[in-house]
């Protein structure tokens, strides 16, 4: 199969635009975007955020010869992937660990959000406060 | 209680900023969105009015509960806050948590991650104009969590169906069918 590279949309805490090139389902990245995809950085001692590195047992299994594939980089993180090559959509969800933390030890998450100006905001922002988080909707 | 180290925040579970701005008239605390489902995916919110409690370490003091955080809801839930806002009251003067805290709530499985996965690739789609996709993977998500209202009925907005109509009533039966289940401390209603 002959990879195409596409502008794609990326879905995960934030949402960016790399050039991906796609091998059939699979998404190939710049590793030097995986920082701005994803905010963790491939570096020999692995997948790092900061000053913490997940080791990556089998690097092979990231490698392409166009880059590295996005999924497989996510499947390193525990984080879940789903690809629509067609519509040159990725979404990439929340590490399983993060959410069973969330509910097993009741550590509250922080969470991107957005506020009513569209700017960015964090949940973390209101840390050292009692607070009542209330979901709701207008539908 | 404004003086007494606390707050509450809104966070809609919508796409469109202009559609919650009128809730947000009056409303002297923060009034966030959820635009891109990340706080309900890791809160596990299927349905709304949720509120969860949160203490001054980010330690969550009593999980998910369907309740309204104030009145503005009253009109679409029925249900007034009075009860709810005289145990956060107790919470916040004396530090009491009602019984229900200790409720032990599961976060999302594989299955419902899926279904905020194919909602946020839904809501992207249809912004960029892939009808098709969109109608996809919001078919998917509504397929992966029946029961999850975030899910099917937050689809029905932005898929010009009436989140007030039969599509509604359907969901509400279906979830009643199935025991109100929920990612949250058991309501008894009615």
């Amino acid at each position: 199969m002959t990879a195409t590279a596409n502008t794609t949309t990326i879905l995960a805490e934030d949402v960016t635009t790399p050039v991906v090139t796609w091998d059939g389902d699979s998404p190939i990245v710049d590793p030097s975007h995986l920082g701005w995809i994803l905010g963790w950085d491939l570096r020999p001692e692995g997948l790092c955020r900061k000053e913490v590195c997940v080791p990556v047992p089998d690097r092979s299994s990231l490698d392409h010869p166009d880059g590295v594939d996005l999924s497989a980089v996510a499947d390193a993180l525990g984080r879940p992937v789903l690809v629509d090559a067609d519509a040159h959509l990725v979404a990439i969800g929340a590490a399983s660990i993060h959410r069973q933390q969330a509910m097993g030890d009741r550590r509250a998450p922080d969470a991107a959000v957005f506020d009513l100006q569209g700017d960015r905001r964090q949940l973390s922002e209101w840390s050292g406060t009692r607070r009542l988080l209330v979901a709701f909707s207008t539908w | 209680m404004a003086d007494e180290n606390f707050t509450v925040i809104a966070v809609a579970l919508d796409e469109n900023l202009a559609a919650v701005a009128p809730f947000a008239e009056n409303i002297t605390y923060p009034v966030l969105v959820d635009t891109e489902h990340q706080m309900s995916e890791l809160y596990a919110i299927t349905n709304v009015p949720t509120v969860v409690w949160i203490d001054e370490d980010d330690r969550i003091v009593r999980p998910n509960a369907m309740e309204p955080g104030s009145d503005m809801f009253t009109e679409f839930t029925g249900i007034r806050c009075e009860g709810h806002m005289e145990q956060v009251r107790s919470w916040i003067r004396s530090g009491v948590l009602p019984d229900d805290a200790d409720h032990e709530v599961q976060a999302l499985d594989s299955d419902e991650v899926a279904a905020h996965l194919h909602f946020r690739l839904a809501t992207h789609a249809r912004r960029g104009g892939l009808d098709d996709a969109a109608e996809r993977h919001f078919a998917a998500a509504a397929e992966l969590a029946p029961n999850d209202f975030t899910i099917v009925r937050g689809a029905m907005p932005l898929t010009g169906v009436d989140p007030f109509g039969t599509a509604f009533f359907e969901l509400y039966g279906r979830f009643q069918e199935a025991g109100s289940p929920y990612h949250g401390i058991p309501r008894t209603r009615n």
